[in-house]
């Protein structure tokens, strides 16, 4: 689980595994997580303003949550993008 | 035999540079050129009254016409004068028509005014610009007697092709006040009464139709004085500075679209200076290749010279400053803070290139007519139609979501503005994570592709008469060689630390005020050109000089007479035997070649089709250049001008041979060896 709400407040999944609040988030967190949410199967809590009482962590995960979930949905269209980009160039000056 | 030119312009009109006709100059055109009849064919004009006082002062017959500009290219239309007033009333018809130089008169109306083109000698710009073209060749095509070409070349080609017509060569020449050098393009034509009926008969059959008086389409006339050359090989021998070069340069000036190679041009002169020269004309001749081999590296290039990753992570931070912030301050909302659309984010927006191009590979095969049948074995057409229509829905409900999207962006944005100019809290910034993650993957495969193609490889390997030109890609090693590609006084210094990582050197050119982008792709990777000879290693200079001349001898393709000035200078013997002779062979007989020589092994082992000889004498003090010319197996070459004759027999051994004497003693040479 990326994102998950425990204790009413939001958390976020560190690279050791290990959980830590969301408003300790960094840019580099949030880079990573999008980079494994394009290559792999990843769980998050959908966001819910009941459940988490922190009202800092209600902003924070309501924002990376929403960004990242559309990022989800449109995992397939960007894979689209990526295997064609420059496909041609690729078969060209790489592929024997 | 009667020596024709049925294409004369004696009036100045729109479609001609300005002149005076002089009657004077076409007098001595006729005199010198013994021409026995003309045409006069103005362009889109018949002058009634000047062609009576022509017809009246010229000896030889004269035939009225007009030159007709057709939408696709000029026609000659020729009476046979019976009626001079009705022709001049059906060529004013014609003048009324077109009154700008780039009107003309379509196929039915030329019909409509001459009425039937049976009675006229009608004549295209055949094998000459601008030409009859498509679909008024085709309805005029019966009516044609023959076809005009405007050179040497072009009328043997075409007289040699059954299905094609007869050619004639005219010199279209303005009769002008001045005109000091007469043209040599005429036609001959065995024909015996000279009516316009018996004209067109003749050309009916081609083999009525020559260059020359005498010897066919063999030889034509080069210069006034009738002195000939072969359509085919021609070999001009002589001493040491008896104008054979000075014949060379005369034929150079007679003509347009000379090849002319001329002696020690392909020389090597200073072995430093002649690679760099070498190369660089072998880099420019096959550059247009290398250039398409680059293309889509330079598309790429323009692509991710697009991106800024600095910007993109600033914006990804500044989102997470801005959203922390926000949340940190959320104690501390105001009444427009607390709007609902304050925290609210823009719509993502997808692009809809993907579904765009799918539509367009869908219809593709739909239209595709060369593999119709295979596809529709796989693949029932109907189908493929209605994935198109659905496909096409998709799209439409795509682009009216997206509209619906931008206008909701631009509320929103315009509401969090307002909102934001009334409150203190900090409001979130908004971000594209999806084209952030997109530029990174750029620039990823931007390095995989650009350092693969930096690799030591071969472009292209072409063989080119017995040599190979190759052309090889390998990384930049020194900063010297990224300048010697890029044209300018530019430096590299600074970006070729960066060169290992392409993105990072590509934003450091980018630095480079002076380097202009269309350029950036030169940058990357180094082309290096080779010629290598049979045995695979880099040539010489004397092999330099061999594939310049190969080169030079295939490019003559292109022109209407190859002039060649001593190639055996820096060639040796086997050399010209085996490569050169076979391909001057060839050329001559598309076109004409002239060679000067001393060299027996280009003057006889090539076999010419005709042989020129040049003495220089001295007549008053002043120094004459005689020609004398005749076939191969001739007895004697005779003068032109005067009908003085020489040996041809004498003049091979002594051109060629040194003299009878040299000839002899080698000969008994050869023969003691051999024994």
């Amino acid at each position: 689980m990326m994102l998950k709400i425990d204790k009413s407040q939001g958390w976020f999944q560190k690279l050791d595994g290990g959980y830590e609040e969301i408003d300790k988030i960094t840019k580099e967190d949030l880079l990573r997580i999008m980079e494994k949410i394009l290559d792999s199967d990843i769980e998050m809590e959908e966001y819910n303003e009941e459940k988490i009482k922190n009202q800092a962590h209600q902003v924070v995960y309501k924002s990376i949550y929403n960004n990242l979930k559309s990022l989800k949905d449109r995992k397939e269209e960007f894979k689209d993008n990526t295997e064609r980009l420059y496909q041609e160039q690729y078969n060209k000056y790489v592929a024997k | 035999m009667k020596k024709i030119d049925l294409h004369i312009h004696t009036v100045s009109t729109i479609s001609d540079s300005d002149f005076i006709f002089s009657i004077d100059i076409l007098k001595e055109y006729i005199e010198k050129s013994k021409l026995d009849v003309i045409a006069i064919t103005n362009h889109n004009i018949f002058d009634l009254s000047q062609f009576k006082i022509i017809q009246s002062e010229i000896p030889v017959v004269t035939f009225p016409g007009i030159e007709i500009d057709l939408p696709t290219g000029h026609l000659l239309l020729i009476s046979d004068g019976k009626d001079l007033d009705a022709f001049n009333d059906k060529c004013k018809n014609v003048s009324d028509r077109i009154q700008s130089n780039t009107a003309s008169i379509s196929v039915e109306e030329l019909k409509s005014i001459f009425g039937n083109l049976s009675d006229y000698l009608l004549i295209p710009h055949y094998e000459k610009s601008p030409k009859v073209r498509n679909d008024d060749f085709i309805k005029l095509k019966d009516f044609f007697s023959a076809g005009e070409v405007d050179n040497i070349k072009k009328f043997v080609r075409t007289m040699k092709d059954e299905e094609k017509l007869c050619p004639v060569l005219f010199s279209d020449e303005r009769m002008k006040e001045g005109l000091e050098k007469f043209p040599l393009r005429q036609t001959y034509i065995d024909c015996g009464e000279i009516t316009l009926n018996a004209i067109k008969s003749t050309f009916k059959d081609r083999t009525k139709v020559f260059l020359s008086e005498n010897d066919g389409n063999e030889l034509f006339q080069v210069f006034n004085n009738g002195q000939h050359l072969s359509t085919g090989l021609n070999v001009i021998l002589g001493k040491r500075s008896s104008g054979k070069t000075y014949t060379l340069n005369q034929l150079e000036d007679s003509f347009s679209r000379v090849k002319y190679v001329r002696q020690f041009d392909l020389v090597q002169k200073d072995d430093e200076t002649d690679v760099k020269s070498f190369k660089s004309e072998v880099q420019r001749k096959r550059g247009l290749f290398v250039d398409k081999y680059l293309e889509s590296f330079r598309t790429m290039i323009d692509d991710i010279s697009q991106i800024d990753l600095i910007n993109d992570e600033k914006k990804l931070s500044s989102y997470l400053e801005s959203l922390l912030k926000s949340a940190d301050e959320v104690d501390r909302k105001d009444a427009f803070s607390k709007v609902k659309l304050f925290e609210e984010e823009e719509f993502t927006i997808s692009s809809s290139t993907g579904l765009e191009k799918l539509i367009d590979s869908v219809i593709y095969i739909i239209d595709n007519e060369e593999y119709k049948s295979t596809i529709e074995t796989h693949i029932e057409i109907d189908k493929l139609k209605s994935l198109a229509t659905d496909l096409i829905k998709k799209l439409w409900v795509k682009k009216e979501k997206d509209r619906n999207k931008y206008y909701i962006n631009s509320l929103v944005n315009d509401i969090k503005d307002n909102l934001k100019f009334r409150t203190s809290s900090t409001a979130i910034e908004s971000v594209d994570i999806f084209d952030t993650l997109l530029n990174k993957q750029r620039v990823k495969k931007f390095n995989t592709i650009t350092k693969a193609m930096q690799k030591d490889g071969i472009i292209f390997d072409e063989p080119i008469q017995g040599f190979r030109v190759v052309a090889k890609k390998l990384p930049f090693k020194y900063v010297g060689e990224i300048k010697e590609s890029i044209p300018g006084q530019l430096s590299f210094k600074d970006a070729f630390t960066k060169y290992n990582n392409p993105f990072e050197y590509l934003q450091l050119l980018k630095d480079n005020d002076k380097l202009d982008s269309s350029y950036y792709y030169k940058a990357f990777v180094r082309i290096q050109y080779m010629i290598l000879n049979k045995d695979g290693n880099e040539v010489s200079g004397g092999e330099r000089s061999e594939f310049r001349l190969l080169q030079e001898i295939k490019d003559a393709q292109n022109y209407d007479l190859l002039l060649l000035d001593e190639p055996e200078s820096s060639f040796d013997n086997k050399f010209l035997n085996s490569d050169v002779n076979s391909l001057i062979k060839s050329i001559s007989k598309e076109m004409p070649v002239v060679i000067v020589t001393h060299n027996n092994t280009v003057g006889l082992s090539i076999k010419p089709d005709y042989i020129l000889y040049t003495e220089k004498t001295y007549v008053d003090n002043k120094t004459i250049y005689k020609l004398f010319s005749g076939y191969p197996t001739d007895h004697e070459l005779v003068c032109c001008n005067d009908g003085t004759t020489v040996k041809n027999y004498d003049i091979l051994l002594n051109s060629l041979e040194a003299g009878y004497e040299a000839y002899e003693y080698r000969g008994g040479i050869y023969n003691d060896v051999k024994n």
